[in-house]
């Protein structure tokens, strides 16, 4: 299976992460998506069905859990796979996410782009 | 009763002794012979009322026996053949002719001689005939007989009639009752059946008296000098004597006695059917002992008696004996008595003599007693004392006027004493100015706690008065408690006074003002010691550290913000770096990949410091989760080691795992075990230089996981061992050395162990090495709830 024909969308309100992580999927040949804040994010979630999300939390206007649950509510979006991006590996955030049907969660910085990717990779059964 | 007023009265020894021997000697005494006199007494009274019994018995039997043989004397004379033939020859006489018939009086004439010497002989007041029918044919006493049927006039003698009858019925001798006629005497009729050839012609009767006895009253024997037998009958209220007795030979029939009358009581018993003995006054108004009865048979009552004086004759010579030997004892006791009280009083006497003259003044006098008992004893002692005091007057002479030498000396050293006194005071308040002055809180407790001295810093800090804290217990008035849980935080200043040294407040202490105010303080506590290392006092200063709290608290939350802004920078540099590294972008040179990576690692290091700050904001905030689950202890372990590999196999350490087999699985929070684990570990390996070696050892002790690490690396010197824990430290030695550190980690790891409910200490020594210990408790790390996790 290639990462032609999948789609990944990144929200996150620093645009120099957003950006990082943009280009490290885009070179990985994924089709990317990028919203600035939850409330970009969803409709783009929305608009273009994408087989991942990978979600900051702390986010201005709508932030990360807002549109966590807002997104819930969809008939598609109910399903969707959320991997959970946080500088603040915040206990509490982290286990209300997870009530919501987030499949990990990372903290930036702990982790290389090429985890991420291959984190990803595995969901979503590329070899 | 008695003992009190013996006790209170003033009495001299021998009236007291004197009074006391009677009284322990007289009572048994008088006691004894009241006992003695009383039971001979009742022996004496029991024993005579017995021969009196026996006497009345002899009496009675030998009445029945007079009268009885009256009776047979009777019976013969009805059977005499002139008795038959005179009979039949009145009754003849009297049914032909009548008594006053000159035939009747021939044949009277004829037979009045015999039968009135029957009549004498036997010495019957009469002797008569009555015929079958019941005619009186002939009687001795009367001249002519006067024909009186006794049958059928049944008034004209009753007691003759009953008997009358009674014989012509049953054809037997019979004997009426003995009546006591007024002004006269006794009287009674035996009557006795006559029979002619087997055909019954008449009754002989004879009247009879009771004379016939007085010889067996009059018998004394065994009455003594008073004894008497009386004989008494009753007619309606009267009771009259119908014997002669002793004490009135003519009183038959004349002496008597009224019935109820407080004379004669055992007649009076007698005849009112009574058996019985008893002390008396008899008829003569005489005190007697009497036994007293009734005799049926004749209606008679008898009293056998004797004098009672007589009777206790042995007894009251007793008595009176007993008295004269009570005397002459009595005489003795006080005798005896009055010596000995004066055997003891004397010497006493002599001894209050000699203590009067002492007491005077003349302390040479003596006591010279010579009983050879307790007295002779009391007069050594006094004696001895009379010496000793001799001897002590003269002492106290001797002291006396060494006192008045002395007394003079004192005098001077006072007004030196006076003057360095007004030093010390000038010092004190030297002191006190000064103490005052200081602007912190200081006050100082003695060795049990109270509070001695109390400045004006620490008035105002905690809002108690000089007066309300001094002389108080310091834990009465100064509430020091922990911010976090409320107990008390007072301790350190008695660890101070027990253990002799300097004890810091811990760091959430709070001082709860008197307005309840609560501020945090910081303070210590330092034991005084006098010369002999003994706690005299302690000194306690303390702080309101309010504002330096808040500094520390805005200090925190700054550096949790700007490591917070750090990370996304640092998380940006680092992937782009990663992707130019991974030649995601086009292939890079030698060089160009040296640099890239050097610019990686710096990123990196920047990371770490930026976590480990995170860290320690979050433990200083208190807001760091603990989450025990059941983990492997071993496996947590061999991972972070190989987390370690590559420096390692860079600086060729020896890495020796020592790991004990039987390791329960226990509760650890994994993300804090990892710190602790990888804090230890990595700084043993960056602090030993190349071809060291690192031992790893994990076992049980006691309730705990030990975890050991031993390196042989660069140790940590001495002096700096007590800050070894302290945040930012980091040891002199291994700055020059090129290795990279926080001086945050072992910081970290401190508060993580001992949150978690662990311990840990180290021991090391320069240039041979440090061996980190640290437990975890096999009951597993203690749960603490926060909202943020550490970062490893």
């Amino acid at each position: 299976m290639s990462t032609q024909n999948k789609k990944v969308l990144i929200v996150e309100d620093e645009t120099s992460l957003r950006q990082a992580i943009f280009d490290k999927f885009e070179r990985e040949g994924f089709q990317t998506f990028q919203g600035k804040d939850g409330e970009e994010g969803l409709n783009i979630a929305l608009k273009e069905h994408p087989d991942i999300i990978l979600l900051d939390i702390i986010m201005p206007q709508v932030d990360g859990l807002t549109m966590l649950k807002t997104l819930r509510k969809d008939e598609w979006g109910k399903n969707a796979q959320v991997l959970l991006l946080t500088n603040l590996n915040d206990a509490e955030y982290v286990a209300t996410a997870m009530e919501s049907g987030v499949f990990d969660f990372l903290v930036k910085s702990d982790w290389k782009l090429d985890d991420l990717v291959v984190r990803v990779k595995e969901k979503l059964g590329i070899v | 009763m008695f003992l009190k007023y013996f006790k209170k009265v003033r009495l001299n020894l021998t009236t007291k002794f004197v009074v006391l021997f009677l009284t322990i000697s007289l009572v048994p005494l008088i006691i004894a012979v009241y006992i003695s006199y009383d039971s001979s007494r009742k022996v004496l009274e029991e024993k005579a009322a017995y021969q009196l019994y026996q006497i009345s018995d002899n009496k009675v039997y030998q009445i029945d026996k007079y009268f009885s043989e009256a009776k047979k004397a009777v019976a013969v004379l009805a059977r005499m053949p002139s008795t038959i033939s005179s009979m039949e020859k009145f009754n003849q006489a009297f049914q032909e002719h009548q008594t006053n018939s000159l035939e009747y009086l021939v044949i009277d004439k004829e037979l009045r001689a015999i039968l009135l010497y029957f009549q004498e002989a036997s010495k019957y007041d009469d002797l008569f005939f009555i015929s079958p029918e019941g005619n009186l044919t002939f009687s001795t006493v009367q001249k002519h007989a006067s024909g009186i049927n006794y049958l059928t006039d049944l008034k004209a003698n009753p007691d003759l009639t009953a008997i009358l009858k009674s014989t012509i019925a049953l054809l037997e001798t019979k004997i009426s009752t003995f009546k006591l006629i007024k002004g006269d005497k006794i009287r009674a009729y035996i009557t006795s059946p006559v029979s002619n050839e087997g055909k019954f012609i008449g009754v002989i009767g004879v009247q009879i008296n009771n004379e016939g006895i007085y010889d067996v009253i009059k018998d004394y024997t065994g009455l003594g000098k008073t004894g008497e037998i009386v004989l008494v009958a009753r007619l309606e209220d009267q009771i009259t004597l119908v014997a002669p007795s002793r004490h009135d030979p003519e009183g038959a029939f004349e002496t008597s006695v009224e019935l109820g009358s407080n004379h004669g009581i055992a007649l009076q018993k007698a005849v009112q059917r009574e058996k019985s003995w008893g002390i008396t006054t008899d008829y003569k108004g005489e005190k007697v002992l009497a036994t007293w009865r009734y005799l049926p048979n004749y209606q008679w009552g008898l009293v056998v008696k004797m004098n009672a004086d007589e009777i206790l004759k042995t007894a009251n010579e007793l008595k009176d004996r007993l008295a004269v030997v009570g005397t002459i004892l009595l005489i003795m006791i006080i005798l005896i008595t009055v010596l000995m009280a004066r055997s003891v009083s004397g010497p006493i006497k002599k001894l209050t003599k000699v203590a009067a003259t002492i007491s005077k003044g003349n302390l040479l006098a003596r006591a010279r007693i010579n009983t050879k008992d307790e007295i002779e004893e009391l007069a050594n002692s006094f004696n001895q004392m009379t010496d000793n005091l001799l001897k002590t007057q003269s002492r106290l002479k001797e002291k006396s006027e060494q006192l008045a030498i002395n007394l003079g000396q004192i005098e001077i050293q006072n007004k030196e004493l006076e003057q360095e006194k007004n030093k010390v005071s000038q010092e004190k308040d030297k002191l006190n100015a000064i103490l005052y002055g200081i602007g912190d809180g200081v006050f100082v407790v003695d060795p049990d706690y109270k509070i001695m001295i109390f400045n004006q810093e620490a008035e105002i800090i905690s809002g108690i008065t000089y007066k309300e804290a001094t002389g108080k217990r310091y834990d009465h008035v100064l509430n020091f408690i922990s911010e976090k849980n409320g107990k008390s935080n007072g301790k350190f200043i008695r660890e101070a006074i027990n253990s002799g040294e300097i004890r810091e407040t811990s760091f959430d202490t709070v001082l709860v003002k008197k307005d309840n105010e609560k501020i945090p303080v910081a303070g210590s506590a330092a034991p005084l010691k006098d010369s002999d290392g003994n706690v005299i006092s302690c000194v306690v200063v303390f702080r309101d550290v309010s504002k330096e709290r808040e500094i520390d608290q805005a200090k925190t939350e700054f550096v949790s913000l700007a490591s917070h802004q750090l990370r996304t920078p640092l998380s940006t540099v680092s992937w782009y770096a990663e992707m130019l590294l991974d030649e995601d972008v086009g292939k890079i040179n030698k060089d160009q990949k040296k640099y890239l990576q050097a610019l990686y690692d710096a990123n990196h290091r920047m990371v770490e410091l930026v976590n480990a700050l995170l860290n320690v904001s979050r433990i200083e905030l208190g807001t760091f989760a603990i989450d025990p689950e059941p983990i492997k202890f071993l496996e947590i372990a061999d991972s972070v080691i190989k987390e370690q590999t590559q420096q390692i196999k860079e600086k060729g350490l020896k890495i020796e795992k020592n790991y004990a087999i039987d390791l329960p699985i226990i509760n650890a929070d994994p993300r804090l075990l990892r710190i602790i684990l990888q804090n230890l570990i990595s700084n043993a390996v960056k602090y030993t230089p190349e071809k060291g070696s690192i031992t790893i050892e994990i076992s049980k002790k006691d309730s705990d996981i030990l975890v050991k690490v031993k390196d042989t690396g660069y140790g940590i010197p001495k002096s700096q061992q007590s800050k070894i824990f302290n945040k930012l430290f980091r040891a002199d030695n291994v700055l020059n050395k090129d290795c990279d550190g926080t001086g945050l980690g072992l910081y970290i790891v401190k508060s993580v162990v001992e949150q978690s409910g662990g311990k840990i200490w180290f021991e090391s020594e320069e240039n041979e090495g440090t061996t980190f210990f640290t437990t975890i408790p096999l009951i597993g790390m203690k749960k603490k709830k926060g909202v943020k996790v550490l970062a490893s």
